[in-house]
């Protein structure tokens, strides 16, 4: 074939040349029309004043970034996202992969288990909000109850008004739906550690803590990575369970980027306010995560 | 040094009764090679041993200790695994060092430990490189490295060759070989390449389906197999085995085989097996045991036997030839020009002396 | 007698004479409009409705009459409540023409309109003479839910108030008579003020007549609990902003007033009450475990155990049916919460014919059966519903309720109606909320007037300031 071309001429030798590019010029296209298209778009209607009472779409300079800027409102939803993510990531973590550490050892009903925990993690974060919210009611919610059993009498906690436990709320939920998540990725990825590098080490005489950081975390390090990008991707955009169980109260007290913004896009149609919001985001995660991805070589 | 004794040794994977109840007794400094075919549990034994498996039953005592309960950092070994496990994030240097580092050796022993072992193995170059750089061979000396580095008592090595080229598994073989007689260590060895455990045995275990099926110094398993199972599987080519009857003639014995050809039993064998004449056996013979007649003459105890030769296979100094005997392919290993091609007769000399005959029913030496 | 019956002849003669020359004669409004509808036979109107049991209506009642009495097929587009807004509103920046005729809560009718989403339905109205029957809405919607600036651009259609129901049984009882009196030093009755509603919840729960009852419950959720504030705050003398400069004056003594009056009354509701929406307050009422709640219209026809068809199997069975009082709330200056206006899409291609099934489903005959189906969420908003001989039998206590939704309908109190409402509201209630949270109630105000004040800097004081002299120029803007 190669030969037909090259007799065939400039741009036959010219297309072989290109072919792998050729191969790839389909899916370079849709990555921008759903990608770029929107992006753009975003960054148009961010220098515009579009909103639920006008309809400006001339140019307005930083009009929107500028108020970005002032709006208290908008940065406590950044921190209370980026606290959250803190605290709520390490856990997913931990548990995660203590989970996975449990599950590498063959035992009974293994299979059932494995199915059951993999649930949270199917369902609709939707479904999981609401599923929640009945958890958490007051009343009728098994939390209170249990606890109420623990305490040896009525537990009068209104998780989802009061100011001290909607957070924990939350966090007890986005953990129980995720973490599975990363258990079984985790799972996944100390499934393929080698196990005679493991017992090498056993007989080397290394504790079973040395083991696990020398031995098993470096081999599973670009995967631990990897989730640990998503689900911090996720976490930042923390949306369903809050809307969910507290719409980002008591007041704006559990409110996270993601509910700011749907709220000022969706529900006061401050549209071009919320594209500039999206448009700082989007940028400031496409950093992160290009740092993220070459510090684990990944990207090249 | 240890000594290693294992009494009464069960393992069971499930339903699979992997080891099923091993009594050995190996002592100080002693090269004992476990060989036997794949699947035979040979892993398993060692593995039990490191303390990688639990034993379901049984005693292991390593210097008159039982170790059972020990974890296997606890139990004072090194072990070779057969894909190496080097640790691909750390150097070969730290590769080496790991074992040292986690029993809080003072640095400058490290250093200097570390060192005599790469020379010792000759990879001093290596030190500063990750194993993915390294070659097969390279790779097999750090994993030696990492065992050797540390005064472990007792060295388990699982089949370390395997994963080399012919050529370097010789070298290595050669290597590892002097390397036991330098350190004078214990060490056990699983293989189920039997010219590797007749090469560097002190003692061959022998394991068939989780059981030993026969031990002891090389030459003697060799020469003196007790059953057809260790007949078979020490020396190459295989060793023929050909059913044929004893039977009494001219006052002797001879074996006598279908065809109606017969080979005379020289007096010493005949004695054992005088209660067998008449009764149909097994005659076992290697080809290296039988040889093309020529006018030199007949010695003691070789007998004459007429083939036709079916197919010639040279190897460069010697030529197997195989013929038909007793519906039984039948191999032979003669000088190289002693055969001209497939279809010649010819007679051949059997070495009766080195003969074995084999209860049919039982595939026991008689 | 003979005489009149001739003449009644006559008349009826001359009727059918004329209506057949003149499409504005004497035929009702719904006979012009399916007249009058005949000819875009054949085609689809598409409908925005609530989503959920507001649409059960269209769905199983109105739109299936229609299409057989004019050939025009009703398709009905359900919409979430808190969606509605925006959809209306993206769709016609999209100029998609996705919608012909829209349901729209009269306090959007200024945003959706200056934002040119609306047809002007003058024209349409005289064109098939339905001023006449326009006349017939309670006044309160139609000087109010109707036009924007002069201009009509929606058909009331909801008679959406908010009263109170009280269990007559309870409070009629004299040994709770004499011991409330005892113990507060005036008659039990229906509440004036919220003091009053404070001490009768308090009497009832400390003197509850089975476990699990409380005195009462009221709808708190985000979203909801903002009608309420408005409400209460104006009846105790607030104003949401000073007239002058804009400035928000909802941090207000009487505001901080409101939430920590709420606060208080909680100790008197269920555990658990500040986050309760519409369906527990009303499951907690039916179960018969509240002496006195507020809630939209429709508990009214439930708790009488009337109209139980299969689609109200969410709603549970009535305890309390012959049990309930109607009542306006303290003040007797109800919110009239939402409600819902008929409106024409500027975008639709058969304006007309959206128009002819609003002006039906709107027409007196046609909207006293829809504010009387047993599944219906619409409620009576016409002089004529309430005085329907029909309505008011249809169960014992019947009368009363319609009587007390008319007063309602006299006393209503607009909901806030400016430019971007949305916004004052969405502060307001996370101040509430966040006060509910356990913040400070003043505290959490302040913050949500200056939030206010920064809305309304970027709507621009004066825009802003105009649209509030219109709204207050209402006559239910403030009470009287
Ligand atoms: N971890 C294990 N789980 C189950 N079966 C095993 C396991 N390890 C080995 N076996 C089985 O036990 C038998 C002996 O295995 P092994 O000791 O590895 O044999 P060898 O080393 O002689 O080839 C084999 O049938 C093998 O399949
Ligand atoms: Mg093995």
């Amino acid at each position: 074939m190669s030969v037909a071309v090259a007799s065939g001429g400039g741009f036959g030798r010219w297309a072989d040349r290109r072919f792998k590019y050729l191969l790839i010029l389909p899916a370079v296209l849709i990555l921008l029309l759903v990608g770029v298209f929107p992006f753009i778009n975003i960054l148009i209607v961010s220098f515009q004043d579009i909103s639920l009472i006008f309809e400006d779409r001339s140019f307005h300079g930083l009009l929107n970034y500028k108020r970005l800027f002032t709006e208290a409102r908008l940065w406590q939803a950044i921190l209370h996202t980026v606290i959250f993510t803190l605290v709520a990531l390490p856990l997913e973590l931990v548990f995660g992969l203590l989970m996975a550490l449990l599950f590498l050892e063959p035992i009974r009903g293994r299979q059932v288990f494995l199915a059951l925990l993999i649930i949270p993690t199917v369902i609709s974060p939707i479904v999981a909000g609401a599923t929640w919210r009945l958890m958490f009611d007051n009343q009728f919610g098994p939390i209170n109850q249990i606890l109420g059993w623990a305490a040896g009498e009525p537990v009068p906690i209104i998780w989802i008004v009061q100011k001290g436990f909607v957070w924990p709320a939350i966090l007890i939920a986005e953990i129980w739906q995720w973490t599975p998540f990363m258990f079984l990725l985790l799972l996944a990825a100390l499934s393929n550690v080698d196990k005679s590098q493991v017992e090498a080490a056993q007989i080397d005489g290394a504790s079973n803590l040395r083991i696990f950081f020398r031995i098993v975390l470096p081999a599973i390090k670009p995967v631990l990575a990897i989730v640990l990008l998503i689900r911090a991707l996720d976490l930042f955009r923390l949306f369903d369970v809050v809307w969910a169980l507290t719409q980002g109260g008591p007041g704006t007290r559990t409110e996270t980027l993601s509910t700011y913004a749907y709220v000022q896009g969706f529900q006061q149609f401050e549209t071009s306010y919320t594209s500039a919001i999206a448009f700082v985001v989007v940028v400031l995660l496409s950093i992160v995560v290009v740092l993220a991805l070459r510090r684990v070589e990944i990207a090249r | 040094m240890a000594r290693v004794r294992l009494s009464g040794l069960h393992k069971h994977y499930g339903a699979l009764h992997a080891v099923r109840g091993i009594d050995l007794d190996i002592p100080e400094g002693e090269f004992t090679v476990i060989v036997g075919p794949s699947g035979c549990g040979k892993s398993t034994l060692l593995r039990t041993v490191a303390g990688l498996e639990e034993a379901d039953e049984g005693a292991i005592e390593i210097d008159g200790e039982v170790v059972n309960d020990l974890a296997p950092r606890d139990r004072n070994i090194a072990m070779v695994f057969q894909n190496y496990a080097l640790y691909p994030y750390m150097t070969v240097f730290e590769n080496i060092a790991f074992g040292l580092r986690a029993r809080k050796f003072p640095k400058p022993e490290i250093n200097k430990r570390v060192q005599e072992a790469a020379e010792l193995l000759d990879i001093t170059e290596q030190l500063v490189r990750y194993p993915r750089q390294l070659s097969g061979g390279q790779r097999q000396r750090v994993a030696i490295g990492r065992a050797i580095v540390r005064d472990a008592r007792l060295f388990l090595f699982d089949e370390p060759l395997s994963n080399l080229d012919a050529q370097l598994r010789e070298e290595m073989r050669a290597e590892i070989k002097r390397l036991h007689q330098d350190l004078g260590k214990t060490m056990i060895y699983v293989t189920h390449d039997q010219v590797e455990a007749m090469t560097l045995a002190d003692r061959i275990v022998l394991l068939r389906d989780g059981l030993i099926e026969q031990q002891g110094a090389p030459l003697d398993l060799f020469e003196r197999p007790e059953t057809r199972f260790v007949a078979g599987f020490l020396g190459s080519p295989t060793m023929n085995f050909v059913p044929a009857t004893l039977e009494a003639s001219d006052g002797g014995l001879a074996v006598r085989f279908a065809e109606g050809t017969t080979l005379p039993l020289p007096p010493t064998r005949a004695q054992a097996v005088r209660s067998r004449a008449g009764s149909a056996v097994t005659l076992g013979v290697r080809a290296e045991h039988m040889s093309r007649a020529n006018d030199a003459g007949t010695r003691e105890g070789l007998a004459p036997l007429n083939v036709t030769i079916d197919l010639v296979q040279p190897t460069g100094s010697r030529t197997y030839a195989t013929f038909n005997l007793a519906d039984t392919a039948v191999s032979a290993e003669l000088q190289a020009h002693d055969v001209r091609g497939p279809g010649e007769k010819m007679a051949l000399l059997v070495d009766m002396n080195r003969i074995v005959l084999l209860d049919p029913e039982t595939d026991r030496v008689l | 007698m003979k005489k009149t019956a001739l003449f009644t002849a006559l008349g009826s003669a001359t009727a059918l004479l004329l209506a057949a020359s003149a499409p504005a004669g004497a035929q009702s409004a719904a006979d012009r409009a399916v007249e009058a509808a005949k000819q875009f036979a054949g085609t689809t109107l598409n409908i925005t409705w609530e989503a959920g049991l507001q649409a059960n209506d269209p769905l199983n009642f109105s739109g299936p009459r229609w299409e057989e009495l004019t050939g025009i097929k009703i398709n009905v587009v359900e919409v979430p409540i808190n969606e509605l807004f925006t959809k209306t509103l993206a769709e016609h920046r999209a100029s998609t023409g996705a919608f012909d005729l829209l349901n729209v809560v009269p306090a959007w009718i200024p945003d959706l309109a200056e934002a040119g989403a609306l047809e002007p339905l003058d024209d349409f109205i005289d064109k098939h003479g339905y001023r006449e029957e326009l006349a017939d809405i309670a006044p309160v919607y139609r000087d109010n839910q109707m036009a924007y600036r002069g201009t009509i651009y929606g058909l009331p259609d909801d008679g959406d108030v908010l009263i109170m129901y009280y269990r007559k049984d309870l409070f009629g009882d004299a040994a709770h008579q004499a011991a409330f009196k005892g113990q507060f030093g005036y008659d039990l009755a229906p509440p004036d003020t919220w003091a009053q509603f404070k001490d009768i919840t308090q009497y009832f729960t400390e003197n509850r007549p089975h476990d699990g009852f409380y005195g009462s419950a009221m709808i708190r959720s985000p979203g909801l609990i903002h009608y309420y504030f408005e409400e209460r705050f104006r009846v105790e003398g607030g104003e949401f902003f000073d007239a002058e400069t804009m400035k928000a004056t909802i941090n207000s003594d009487i505001g901080v007033g409101v939430v920590e009056g709420w606060i208080a009354e909680h100790e008197f509701m269920p555990p658990g009450a500040e986050a309760w929406g519409p369906i527990e307050v009303l499951n907690a009422w039916l179960a018969g475990d509240l002496a006195i709640m507020g809630w939209w219209p429709p508990p009214g026809r439930w708790s009488a155990g009337y109209g139980d068809f299969e689609i109200l199997s969410f709603v549970p069975e009535s305890k309390v049916a012959g049990k309930v009082g109607y009542a306006l709330p303290p003040g007797g200056a109800p919110q009239l919460a939402a409600g819902f206006s008929l409106a024409v899409s500027s975008d639709s291609k058969n304006k007309e014919a959206a128009y002819l099934f609003a002006q039906w489903l709107n027409s007196r005959e046609v909207s006293l059966e829809r504010v009387q189906l047993p599944f219906a969420l619409r409620d009576p908003f016409r002089t004529s519903h309430f005085e329907s001989p029909e309505y008011q039998n249809l169960w014992p206590d019947a009368k009363d309720y319609l009587a007390t939704l008319q007063a309602g309908a006299e006393t209503g109190l607009l909901d806030l109606s400016i430019r971007n409402t949305f916004a004052y509201e969405e502060s307001l209630t996370r101040a509430i909320t966040a006060a509910f949270g356990g913040d400070d109630a003043k505290e959490a105000l302040d913050r949500a007037a200056e939030e206010w004040d920064r809305i309304t800097d970027r709507v621009g004081v004066e825009e802003q300031k105009r649209a509030y002299g219109d709204w207050i120029a209402k006559p239910n803007a403030y009470p009287n």
